[in-house]
């Protein structure tokens, strides 16, 4: 896989665009210079989190004694669900937060920072060269949803409510085909690795 | 292949006629003018999918590593869910006092009912085999008036089969629904054991 794919998929699973009416409804009321300070703070702790998965994320297969089918298929379901969830549901359970500002969960984790995420980045990290593929395609997809969040406003504006809910839509069906062929590939290397061999 | 010809495979295909009963069961809490109104929207969503695949399809499946069998297996499930949530959620009256109605957006009319697996396939298709990209856009746009006028015309067979009539459909249609789910995901599921036979 390139680079260009691999980046795309962080992308896709972060889902910034997506994201932006939830993030919008947590910070909802909050001045536009401490939303830039909360945007900055949750990006950077996810961030944070996300590098420790890619570069952890070898000793932690070995320690944990994952293969990369379990791996595999649990992150096809996780994202699976998400994206169900988006394509049938709303996010309305987030607005319950809405007494404190949000403070790592829900924006940095897991918004931004799900555990689909950080499975894929672990798996990333174990099957492709760390420093040429992962880590850039890492940067460059949390760069991305960085200036989106950003520039939540601006892009709002544009798009209008129906807009952002058409795109949020969209991805959640690109979501849909992601979650089944990451389970159907987890499925594959199943039947090649235990079946054919043991 | 004709223009008309490619139309008429991308109409039957998206079987507009066939599954508008389903739809209209779906679309049974909204008023006449609402359920055009996203008939018409839906029709132009499902147009645009098949244009974004006919220009942008194998590329984009093929950066994110999907399959031919993810895209069926995919539509079967989505498909399948609406199906369960009609027939085991009926609404039998219009719920006045709770939450504004949640309508279908994207998901399921405009993909996977109309532009489903089978249609995006096909488009793929073509545009590998057809030299002529303004013969395929043509008979993509004709086939989607097609799709729209059927689609905008559908709710008023309301009139002739009252509410309630539609109301007692809306099971039958999801049973209907939940059959042409379970086929796509048997076939999703047979093309992927074929890859994996394959494999080995």
């Amino acid at each position: 896989m390139s680079l260009f794919d691999v980046t795309l998929i962080f992308f896709l699973i972060m889902n910034p665009i997506g994201n932006l009416n939830a993030y919008l409804t947590l910070t909802h009321g909050i001045e536009s210079k401490r939303k830039t300070f909360i945007v900055l703070r949750e990006m950077l702790i996810a961030l944070f989190v996300m590098l420790c998965f890619n570069f952890l994320g070898d000793t932690v297969f070995d320690f944990l004694g994952l293969s990369e089918t379990a791996v595999k298929i649990s992150s096809g379901v996780i994202i699976f669900l998400v994206a169900i969830k988006i394509i049938f549901g709303s996010g309305e359970g987030l607005r319950n937060h809405l007494q404190e500002e949000p403070f790592v969960v829900p924006i940095a984790i897991p918004l931004v920072a799900s555990p689909s995420l950080l499975a894929m980045i672990m798996l990333s990290a174990h099957l492709t060269p760390l420093l040429s593929q992962t880590l850039p395609a890492v940067l460059i997809a949390w760069f991305l949803s960085f200036m989106i969040f950003l520039f939540a406003e601006p892009i709002k504006r544009v798009f209008k409510t129906a807009g952002l809910k058409a795109c949020e839509k969209v991805i959640g069906l690109v979501l849909v085909l992601l979650g089944v062929q990451t389970i159907c590939s987890g499925i594959e290397l199943f039947w090649k690795t235990q079946i054919l061999h043991a | 292949m004709t223009m008309l010809q490619i139309a008429l495979i991308l109409f039957i295909m998206a079987n507009p006629i066939g599954t508008c009963p389903a739809i209209l069961a779906l679309l049974k809490d909204h008023s006449l003018k609402d359920q055009q109104r996203i008939l018409l929207r839906e029709s132009i969503f499902s147009m645009l999918l098949a244009f974004f695949f006919l220009f942008a399809g194998e590329a984009f499946l093929s950066h994110l590593s999907i399959q031919n069998y993810t895209l069926t297996l995919s539509g079967g499930v989505l498909i399948f869910l609406v199906s369960i949530d009609m027939i085991f959620s009926p609404k039998t009256e219009k719920n006045e006092d709770n939450l504004p109605k949640q309508e279908p957006y994207f998901v399921p009319i405009a993909t996977p009912l109309i532009s489903g697996a089978g249609v995006l396939s096909i488009i793929m298709l073509y545009s590998r085999q057809e030299p002529d990209i303004v013969k395929l856009v043509c008979a993509i746009l004709i086939a989607f008036i097609g799709v729209t006028v059927v689609l905008v015309a559908a709710p008023y067979l309301q009139i002739i089969l009252k509410k309630r009539g539609i109301a007692a459909f809306e099971q039958l249609m999801g049973l209907l629904l939940m059959m042409i789910s379970v086929s796509m995901i048997t076939n999703g599921v047979a093309i992927f054991i074929s890859a994996l036979k394959n494999v080995s």
